[in-house]
């Protein structure tokens, strides 16, 4: 094919993308109707209340409603074409008494209502138990999950401050390192892999030196987002996952907050009305105590320290617009490996820090809702001993989105445009190893489209992403589909994207269980190195197919099973040099595994039961293959390649207690063991070998050739809570790792140096709780 | 009752995969090949009165090297006679302060005989690698060849070398010129020209061909992109001296040619001819050859016969 046809071929692309758009950007309108739109919120905290009904009737017609919306999640609803007239108004959600009010319409208005709805304190717990619920361990959706800040209170954790991190690590597609620097993968992606947002914020590293804690505390968050995969154009520049986290804004009508310490950590929280009904702040602080307390509760070396400090400010300036400013930070730093000998000890620390900036607003012309939103962050990591830092990576990030929603009768189509400039720093040096320092800018922009349709029963969501990365000046293509098919209590959903990753992130080898990510770009064209593909994005295809089943309100199954093709991966040299450096070797692999779930929620009870299967394959593509082991290409298990995964939990209220337990189960991660250790000298000439040292060389038979021991453990905790006067004081115990198991955390496979998790750990905790 | 029976069984085997999966195994031992106990890196050097070679232990973790014994005893048997002798051990502390032992013995190896290396360990274990040693080679100068095209013109000013003795691998071959250059050049530089591949078997051995015209341009190539090549050039480039320099070795010595990528040969198993351990242990020799190219020679080059500067050679012949 020449050069013509390849131009022809690629500007065709793009002129049917184009036109694909334009046919479903533009729906009909009628020039005369009206428009109605709004926010929804709970008037008590002014928190938006997604899934509010917001219904337009005509008296005359009686109870049928002739129009009408869903609020989204932000509040925010809808409703266009509305023929001039009068109409009966009615906005509820469960658990709230419903707003009325009568609306005259003239032809052409574009009106707005935004309403607090005051919580039905008489119904309210009732509501609690038998609502429905459209979150839950076993409601996924084609690779997507919704978590709720009262579900990650569910699950043990050795401190009175839940988290979303203990919530994470028990869902079936997420594999972790256990309950140190936590690292997550998801669905055989690798962390670097993991798009991590909080409100709009990337984080590269939010997991905290202790897995079960993150920078995401429960009592801050509305709600997550966990994509294990096929999610949407709206999410660019990784491959395997997204992690949304929305944070909720302050209470804007009260002051409130809380305070609780454990051995582990002590944590409070503040909010409060700035301008009553207006204007509100949100505050949280987490610190680390562990590593003052292990010593002496324990009689165990703890060394591992975290914190971490969000705040956000909300303003609500009129009826049509939201505005929220977020800022987050947070320190990191541990002991990955003790003393031993003349050997030293050998520490992780790393740092995030971030603000963004939220401005959503109704247009008052169009039936468009935008969103702006402006973030940086930063993320530094080290590693080394104290005297030496050995290794270091600094990333710097800017995004800027532009995202617009067009309402329609029932569906809602989304376009946007988004900016990201990226910097990256490494200095890699180390015990046997020389300094390999890199800095690289990557640079992109892109936009997406993506249309709503119903049809019988099936909502469709194909949209459209093109995006230009830093390495070649062409865009590439994105084309992404979700389906959702419900009938009764059967739901079938699948999705399908081809995904680009441009930022790739290097573990070290010689580490199991690594907790160093060094951040680099994939190279542009370089003429002589034949193994690397030069321009050639970091690619994935997901496939995704479930079902879930709700045949009772309390009990909910759901299985799903997914297909991941990598392409153009780049991961770490193989080398014999014990040595970590960012040169990169290419790569391709695949994943595939089904999740099964079932949820049984009745009365005080609470519980379910996960397992996932997955199975993921790279196969290197090294011209040097054939000369180490005799093969073109090499295929390797990485070494996050889990195939079995279960999780237990089981709740229940008894005597006024909230007890839970959960048992977790991962068989063993892949790693490369060493045959042995011996130097090398060059012998290209006639070395002297009087004045040559040579260097060290570890001497592998086959990367990733054998497998860690298994992961399980078993945790409990209680809780109760008492009313005293304006407080409520909650008592906390936990044990973590009941039955004491030596679970591997990190292991140097240089040195056999071994850390381990968490043994048995009892805990305690108070919070106090101010309304 | 038979929905029991497949309910139990099902049960079984979950419990059963449980038992297999979560097993009490929490350790990770080392799987340190103990019977390979040695690596070994070094040449015999057959006009050396001492052979010197490296030996590092093969161990089980990586650490930092100490001044410490090697469990070790080195001996070297030549094949052709049968004599046995041991190497003596020695710890070396070297610049970048780590340590090795290198193991020594003073002997004069013959060429073309084969020597057994053996290191034994106190329990037995033992690394050894049989070497040969290349044939001793004489170069000799043959006549100058000069070749002209059909117009009369030199193409070619070739100072044939005579590598006699046979035809062993050669390593590292090169030619390497000293010369004045430029106006006002009070120091000679040195500019070395690959030639890699270039030799060329004859009944008596090696022939390598040192073909002055071409190598003209690559040194004035050199001078230039060492920023020593100037208008003031003009006086030309004057030859001081040609030296051509090898590496005569055995045939195990085996290296790709182009540039050498050191993390492709550190891959255990590459260039090694160890048994029962890692490294290489080849043998060899440096050879060279220097003179100054006839003028006859030179004349049919680009190269000046002039060999001094401006006024200072206004009376020499080659000058004017």
């Amino acid at each position: 094919m020449d050069r013509l046809s390849i131009d022809r071929s690629k500007y065709g692309r793009f002129i049917i993308a184009a036109l694909w758009v334009l046919a479903t950007i533009a729906p009909p309108s009628h020039a005369q109707n009206a428009t109605l739109s709004g926010f929804v919120t709970d008037a008590s905290n002014g928190q938006p209340l997604e899934g509010a009904t917001v219904a337009l009737r005509d008296p005359a017609e009686g109870d049928a409603a002739l129009y009408g919306a869903a609020a989204n999640a932000d509040g925010l609803y809808l409703i266009r074409n509305i023929p001039p007239g009068t109409y009966a108004l009615t906005i509820s959600f469960v658990g709230y008494d419903a707003f009325r009010d009568t609306l005259r319409l003239e032809p052409r208005d574009i009106l707005t209502r935004t309403v607090g709805l005051n919580p039905a304190q008489e119904t309210l717990d009732e509501v609690l138990v038998t609502g429905e619920r459209e979150t839950g361990a076993a409601h996924v959706t084609a690779g997507h999950q919704r978590i709720r800040p009262e579900e990650i209170e569910l699950i043990p954790s050795p401190d009175v401050s839940d988290d979303l991190a203990s919530y994470l690590t028990t869902l079936p597609g997420v594999v972790t390192t256990g309950d140190r620097g936590g690292q997550f993968f998801v669905r055989g992606g690798e962390p670097s892999q993991n798009l991590v947002l909080l409100d709009g914020i990337i984080l590269y590293q939010p997991f905290h030196v202790i897995g079960s804690y993150s920078a995401f505390p429960a009592d801050i968050i509305n709600r997550v987002d966990v994509f294990a995969g096929g999610y949407g154009p709206e999410y660019v520049g990784r491959l395997s996952s997204v992690i949304d986290v929305t944070t909720r804004a302050g209470n804007n009508r009260r002051f409130a907050g809380h305070a609780s310490v454990s051995p582990f950590a002590a944590a409070t929280l503040l909010e409060g009305p700035v301008i009553p009904g207006k204007l509100s702040f949100l505050g949280s602080a987490r610190e680390s105590l562990i590593d003052r307390s292990g010593e002496y509760l324990y009689s165990k070396e703890m060394p591992f320290h975290f914190r971490d400090v969000f705040g956000k400010l909300h303003l609500t300036p009129n009826q049509r617009s939201r505005i929220s400013i977020s800022g987050i930070s947070t320190a990191d730093e541990g002991t990955l490996v003790s003393e031993a000998g003349d050997i030293e000890a050998e520490q992780v620390r790393w740092k995030n820090d971030g603000f963004g900036a939220r401005w959503l607003r109704l247009s008052r012309l169009l039936n468009v809702a935008t969103d702006f939103r402006i973030a940086h962050s930063t993320h530094e990591m080290h590693q080394g001993t104290r005297a030496d830092t050995a290794r270091s990576t600094t990333l710097t990030n800017t995004r800027m989105a532009f995202h617009a929603s067009f309402f329609h009768a029932g569906t809602v189509s989304k376009a946007g445009l988004d900016a990201d400039f990226t910097s990256a720093r490494n200095e890699l040096g180390g015990l046997f190893q020389n300094v390999d320092d890199t800095y690289r800018e990557f640079h992109s922009v892109g936009l997406f489209y993506q249309p709503e349709f119903l049809l019988y029963g099936l909502q469709l969501n194909p949209g459209l992403r093109l995006q230009w990365y830093h390495v070649r000046f062409e865009p590439h293509l994105e084309p992404r589909l979700r389906v959702t098919w419900n009938r009764g209590m059967h739901q079938i959903s699948g999705a399908t994207g081809i995904y680009h990753q441009e930022i790739v992130g290097l573990y070290d080898r010689r580490d199991a269980a690594s907790v160093f990510t060094a951040w680099t770009n994939i190279p542009k064209v370089v003429r002589n190195a034949e193994d690397l593909p030069p321009g050639r994005l970091p690619r994935a295809v997901h496939g995704i197919l479930g079902y879930r089943g709700t045949p009772t309100p309390a009990l909910t199954f759901s299985i799903e099973g997914f297909y991941k093709r990598l392409s153009n991966l780049f991961v770490s040299e193989w080398t014999s040099y014990p040595r970590f450096t960012t040169r990169l070797q290419p790569a391709s692999g695949r994943s595939f595994g089904f999740d099964t779930r079932l949820e049984l929620w009745h009365g005080i009870f609470y519980g379910y039961l996960n397992y996932g299967f997955s199975s993921t394959s790279y196969s290197a593509e090294q011209a040097a293959l054939q000369l180490w082991y005799g093969v073109e290409t090499l295929r390797f298990r990485p070494p996050h390649d889990r195939r079995h995964q279960i999780n237990a939990l089981v709740s229940a209220s008894l005597a006024g207690f909230d007890v839970s337990a959960r048992w977790s189960f991962g068989s063993g991660l892949p790693f490369s063991r060493a045959v042995g250790f011996d130097g090398f000298i060059l012998l290209n000439d006639f070395v002297d070998v009087l004045e040559e040292p040579g260097t060290h060389r570890v001497i592998y038979e086959r990367p990733y050739n054998d497998v860690l021991p298994t992961y399980h453990r078993l945790d409990v905790s209680m809780e109760r809570t008492f009313a005293l006067g304006v407080a409520d004081v909650a008592l906390y115990g936990s044990a973590m790792n009941l039955y004491d198991r030596r679970n591997l955390f990190y292991l140097d496979v240089f040195t056999l140096r071994r850390a381990d998790q968490l043994p048995l750990v009892l805990s305690f905790g108070i919070k106090v709780i101010l309304e | 009752m038979r929905h029991r029976v497949v309910g139990a069984a099902i049960w079984l085997y979950a419990a059963g995969l449980l038992a297999v999966y979560t097993g009490c195994e929490e350790d990770i031992a080392a799987v340190h090949d103990d019977e390979a106990p040695f690596s070994l890196y070094g040449y015999i050097n057959t006009l050396s009165d001492t052979q010197y070679v490296r030996v590092f232990p093969i161990v089980g973790k990586l650490e930092p090297s100490r001044p410490t014994p090697l469990d070790a005893q080195f001996t070297s048997t030549d094949l052709a006679t049968g004599e046995v002798r041991t190497w003596q051990d020695s710890l070396v502390q070297y610049h970048d302060g780590t340590y090795g032992h290198v193991f020594w013995a003073p002997f004069r190896a013959v060429p073309e005989h084969e020597y057994r290396l053996e290191v034994r360990r106190s329990d037995g274990a033992l690394t050894f690698v049989e070497v040969d040693t290349p044939p001793r080679l004489t170069p000799h100068s043959q006549p100058q060849i000069i070749r002209f095209d059909q117009h009369g013109r030199p193409t070619a000013a070739v100072e044939p070398i005579l590598l006699k003795g046979g035809t062993p691998r050669l390593m590292g071959l090169e030619v390497e010129y000293w010369v004045k250059y430029a106006f006002g050049s009070q120091y000679a530089e040195k500019v070395v020209i690959p030639y890699e591949g270039r030799q060329e078997a004859g009944s008596e051995g090696w022939i390598v061909e040192v073909d002055l015209r071409r190598d003209y341009s690559l040194v004035r190539d050199a001078l230039f992109r060492r920023n020593l090549w100037t208008s003031e050039s003009s006086y030309g480039i004057y030859i001081l001296l040609v030296t051509l320099r090898t590496k005569v070795v055995n045939d195990d010595w085996a290296l790709p040619e182009g540039d050498l990528d050191p993390d492709m040969f550190i891959e255990p198993g590459t260039l090694s001819n160890v048994v029962n351990g890692f490294g290489f242990v080849g043998s060899g020799y440096p050879l060279q050859r220097s003179w100054r190219p006839r003028d006859e020679g030179i004349a049919a080059t680009d190269f000046t016969l002039c060999p001094c500067v401006e006024y200072f050679c206004v009376f020499h012949a080659a000058c004017s």
